[in-house]
């Protein structure tokens, strides 16, 4: 009976709470604010204490991202790319060197550029691209986030480019678990074939400096946006040579205690909740109070309605996954 | 709730336009989470401007009712960042 009307005090309008459920009172709603602050510290800060967290669990194979790639090339009037081998290498080469360096840019802290790997793979370009992408779920989430994407879908719909090599790299990024895909675009210096028409009108890219004389190089311009620390805890999949001699994530999970808890997924989920209750007790509440006919100072119910009810579309629409 | 809808809704045209203008835009930025963070914080500006004016024309401005635009508000960025920076 107590629990009863202790759940009525939070949820329904009454003499209690002043006519308002408490859980939508001013104080109540800084409270809940407090809390979901203080649950991303908390989620944020797991690396830090010598938490081993997990950015994203997924399973890309390189080789989806390239039909995936040349799936919408096709459907733009473009010619496939073709799988190349030393631009996998060189894709891989920059996926371990992010790793390694801890970083994530195009140019790393040192100021090594993307165009030295295509070079250490020897691969000499007349023209050189690159996307980079990290914790999407599948092959095609990462490659809608490109296409979206005005810079990287320019470079996935270039007819500049030739040939294509992908790799996916996990490890830890910033005390994160991650997964990172690397999409590298080129066109070898000796191919002196004129492009393929594009079947419409596209921006050309801006040439970038070079390290060779000749060639002319595509960079996708670097947002400024840090990865956010994702965490979770579980065991990172163990990378594994394709057919196409691509990394490739394994489904095998090692032995031991671990915690299958997507951090996005849970914040998504927590914030779900939170909206679609605060919507419900505020129905509820504006039902009550307008059949009892009690005259209270408030908000416009409609009006708060209608900005969760955007609050909760926004939540909806973002999806894990950053690209640069 | 209904009939106050329904006797001011030229009043809530506004708030509307600027809910639907904000959702058509954090769609279409879904590779710019900067952007989208402005919008959000955009249209909760808007939404707490909006609240007190509508209460401003009613003539029942209270600390209270900003107090509380401004907790579903901050409560909506923050709901909406912890998701667009968790991603």
């Amino acid at each position: 009976m107590i629990f009863a009307a202790r759940l009525a005090h939070y949820f329904y309008p009454g003499y209690s709470n002043n006519h308002k459920a408490k859980l939508l009172h001013s104080t109540t709603l800084f409270l809940l604010v407090a809390f979901i602050i203080v649950f991303q510290v908390f989620l944020s800060s797991a690396p830090s204490v010598g938490l081993k967290v997990l950015g994203y669990s997924a399973n890309i194979p390189p080789d989806q991202i390239i039909t995936l790639t040349n799936k919408r090339r096709t459907e733009a009037g473009l010619s496939p790319l073709t799988y190349n081998p030393a631009l996998t290498s060189a894709a891989k080469a920059k996926g371990d060197h992010m790793l390694a360096y801890d970083y994530w840019a195009h140019v790393a802290s040192d100021g090594t550029e993307p165009w030295s790997f295509f070079i250490s793979a020897g691969y000499k370009y007349r023209y050189a691209g690159e996307n980079l992408a990290r914790d999407f779920s599948d092959p095609n989430s990462a490659v809608e986030a490109w296409m979206a994407s005005p810079s990287h879908r320019d470079n996935m719909l270039s007819s500049k480019y030739k040939d294509i090599g992908v790799a996916v790299v996990e490890g830890d990024l910033a005390g994160v678990d991650t997964t990172i895909i690397v999409q590298l675009f080129g066109t070898q210096l000796s191919d002196t074939s004129t492009p393929v028409p594009v079947a419409q009108a596209r921006p050309e890219a801006t040439p970038s400096p070079t390290l060779i004389p000749s060639p002319k190089i595509t960079l996708v311009p670097t947002q400024t946006l840090l990865p956010a620390p994702i965490a979770q805890t579980s065991i990172i999949p163990t990378p594994q040579i394709n057919e196409l001699g691509n990394l490739e994530l394994s489904q095998e999970k090692a032995s031991g205690f671990q915690i299958l808890l997507s951090p996005f997924d849970t914040t998504r989920s927590i914030s779900l909740a939170t909206i679609i209750l605060l919507s419900i007790v505020m129905i509820i509440d504006a039902v009550v109070i307008a059949r009892r006919k009690i005259p209270r100072v408030g908000g416009r119910t409609f009006a708060h309605l209608a900005f969760l009810g955007m609050i909760l579309a926004l939540i909806l629409i973002a999806k894990a996954g950053q690209i640069l | 709730m209904y009939k106050e809808l329904t006797h001011h809704f030229s009043h809530y045209l506004p708030l509307l336009g600027v809910i639907l203008a904000g959702i058509l835009g954090f769609y279409l930025f879904s590779y710019d989470k900067a952007f989208q963070a402005v919008i959000t914080v955009a249209v909760a500006a808007s939404y707490v401007s909006w609240g007190l004016v509508h209460h401003f024309i009613h003539g029942n401005l209270h600390t209270s009712l900003i107090l509380e635009y401004l907790a579903i508000a901050v409560l909506g960025v923050v709901i909406v960042f912890s998701v667009l920076f968790r991603a």
